[in-house]
């Protein structure tokens, strides 16, 4: 069997020129597909770049031999090191979070929406392969390059922010959604929902206008609701417990010295109370509180969780993926009049 | 075998409204068919539903002998030329071909440059810049570059001018004559199809009033003109399919007239493609059509139409 694999491979050539389907798809969104590749290969050269300059700036500083990067002896460096780096984590978060909304759309949603709207689809779904055929491979093969694209993306992003994952960890940091595998299964996801959304509405402009805001949707709306209930947040003391510096931050809050958890109220009027003495002794409310035997506690996700959360998120976008598009192919087969 | 078989074929829009109703219909083989119709009497229905862009809302339709339509081997054997082409006008002739070529089951692209060749359409352009009549002729060209069986061309001279029709009916029937291939055109200017068409199809308000062969049909319809106060003794017990009376002078079209009996005074005359259709279509009530099995033609309602 394995003589006989062999052969088959030697007898195809080694360069096989696309047919089929696979030329249609490709000659007819290649502009959108080299744009989507040019976009990336422009963010894949800026995180190499300036990622080869800020992990050299990392090690330049000691801080990967100073010990405990909270110690006395980091204090220094770490702090030259955020003031030179610390603002791009939430920049290239800001700029990216979004990237898979606009490009599932801007690729997506023309796809059958404009067969429809310039009447081109008389002409193409009237030759010899059938409508569950067309769209089969126009899903697949844009959104695997989409996938591919984005998951290359968001695997050099996870290697780019690794300076922080000492001081900050990755799950509370922005860049949690560039990184890793989310970045890519939002990015199938927008995709497949643009072109449901571009057959169920079939002119172009409106369905790339409600593609945009629902996929902004799907990605801003799971993220700050849903995200923080994949797992049950645990409860620390922030002075004790050395991993609340880098997770994700649910919830805080102050006790008092006989163990009364504080309302936020309550926890404003000890601000209040506070005041003049943070003025005077230039003393942070933190210190201030730990000093009069006040706690500070936090209801928090460990950085530990990252892969956790990553791995529900992906395949929950996934699976909707999937769903999005089955119901696309059983959509397409309809009577169009 | 039938290239169109339509057993009680209806269709109904969303809006509730019936674009074919009941229509039977059965295309014999290797015939250039024209369907003709008053707007919105459902010949693009009819079209779209062969070429399987569309669904029946009840009734059966066949094609090519029993394929259904829309289905791979329908679509492989059955080519389409859309009322406007709808062509990818960003794309080039050549990648016209090349994107048809690879969506066909069948492709003959050396077929497809030489006709372009002879007519001058340069494959480089773009399709969007070329005018409507090398338009139809690249979308032609691609129809019949997928040797089809069945070639449907839905009002295809609707846009064109008159060379540019000439030039698109002169391909079409060198095609017929070349591979014997069967041909239903759609039309509502029934002028430019008479010459070209062996079989007609008359639609109207979503029904089939009229289909046959074309010489039988204008053997079997006859016009007689006489004095107008014999015309109810003359016309009592025959098909009329349309009566019209001046003062002095009434002309019937008549249908399976013996025009050995024609009475005296009277005169008895063959009837045109043209006139023949423009009858039936001024008399929505009337129908001739193909009998069920003894192959008889019926009158389906021989009422008189009386026309002052």
């Amino acid at each position: 069997m394995t003589i006989g694999s062999i052969d088959e491979t030697a007898a195809r050539p080694r360069l096989p020129r696309l047919r089929g389907l696979p030329w249609v798809t490709w000659r007819q969104h290649r502009t959108a597909l080299l744009v989507t590749t040019g976009l990336f290969t422009a963010i894949a050269v800026f995180l190499t770049v300036h990622g080869l300059a800020m992990h050299a700036g990392y090690r330049a500083l000691g801080l990967d031999s100073c010990g405990d990067l909270h110690g006395p002896a980091c204090q220094a460096p770490l702090d030259v090191f955020v003031h030179r780096y610390g603002a791009w984590p939430d920049r290239f978060a800001t700029a990216l979070m979004l990237l898979p909304a606009f490009l599932g759309t801007f690729v997506g949603a023309p796809i059958v929406a404009r067969e429809r709207d310039t009447g081109t689809y008389r002409f193409a779904w009237t030759l010899g392969r059938t409508r569950l055929q067309w769209l089969a491979a126009k899903l697949a093969l844009p959104g695997a390059a989409l996938t591919g694209l984005a998951l290359a993306c968001g695997l050099l992003a996870f290697w780019w922010y690794a300076p922080w994952v000492p001081p900050r960890g990755r799950l509370g940091s922005d860049m949690y959604h560039v990184m890793g595998t989310v970045f890519a299964a939002r990015t199938l996801f927008c995709f497949t929902l643009a072109v449901l959304l571009g057959t169920l509405i079939r002119r172009t402009v409106p369905a790339l206008a409600t593609a945009t805001v629902a996929c902004l949707a799907a990605i801003v709306a799971p993220a700050t609701w849903l995200e923080p209930l994949i797992q049950k947040p645990l409860d620390a003391n922030i002075d004790t417990d050395s991993g609340t510096a880098t997770g994700m931050t649910v919830n805080q809050w102050v006790v008092d010295p006989a163990g009364h958890r504080l309302t936020s109220a309550q926890t404003d009027d000890l601000d209040v109370q506070a005041g003049p003495d943070l003025v005077s002794k230039h003393q942070t409310f933190h210190s201030w509180l730990t000093q009069h035997h006040y706690t500070s506690w936090v209801s928090y996700q460990p950085d530990t969780r990252f892969w956790h959360f990553q791995a529900v998120e992906t395949s929950a976008y996934l699976a909707a993926a999937l769903l999005l598009a089955a119901t696309a192919l059983w959509w397409i087969r309809r009577p169009i009049h | 075998m039938n290239v169109i078989e339509a057993r009680r074929l209806s269709k109904r829009y969303r809006r509730g409204v019936w674009a074919l109703r009941e229509a039977t219909l059965a295309i014999p083989e290797g015939r250039v068919v024209a369907l003709v119709g008053p707007n919105g009497a459902g010949k693009s229905t009819l079209l779209t539903m062969v070429v399987g862009l569309a669904v029946p809302t009840s009734g059966e339709l066949a094609v090519l002998g029993g394929l259904v339509p829309g289905s791979v081997e329908a679509l492989g054997r059955v080519a389409f030329v859309a009322q406007d082409p709808s062509l990818y006008p960003n794309l080039s002739v050549a990648d016209t071909l090349r994107l048809a070529g690879n969506l066909s089951s069948r492709w003959d692209e050396a077929d497809a440059r030489a006709r372009l060749a002879a007519l001058d359409i340069p494959l480089r352009r773009k399709v969007g810049q070329l005018s409507g009549g090398q338009q139809a002729q690249v979308a032609l060209a691609v129809a019949l570059a997928r040797r089809p069986g069945l070639l449907i061309l839905d009002e295809p001279l609707a846009s064109l001018d008159p060379l540019a029709r000439h030039e698109f009916m002169a391909t079409v029937m060198a095609a017929v004559a070349e591979e014997g291939l069967s041909v239903v055109f759609s039309s509502h200017v029934l002028a430019e199809l008479e010459r070209a068409c062996d079989y007609l199809v008359v639609l109207a308000r979503g029904a089939v009033q009229v289909a046959g062969d074309v010489d039988e049909l204008l053997s079997e319809h006859s016009v007689l003109t006489g004095p107008a106060e014999q015309a109810d003794a003359v016309t009592a017990g025959l098909c009329v399919v349309r009566e019209q009376r001046t003062d002095r002078q009434s002309t019937v079209l008549v249908r399976d007239y013996d025009p050995v009996r024609v009475p005296a005074g009277w005169r008895a005359e063959r009837t045109n493609l043209e006139e023949l259709v423009l009858a039936y279509l001024r008399t929505p009530s009337v129908s001739a059509l193909p009998g069920p099995a003894s192959g008889n033609r019926t009158m389906a309602a021989p009422l008189r139409a009386v026309d002052a």
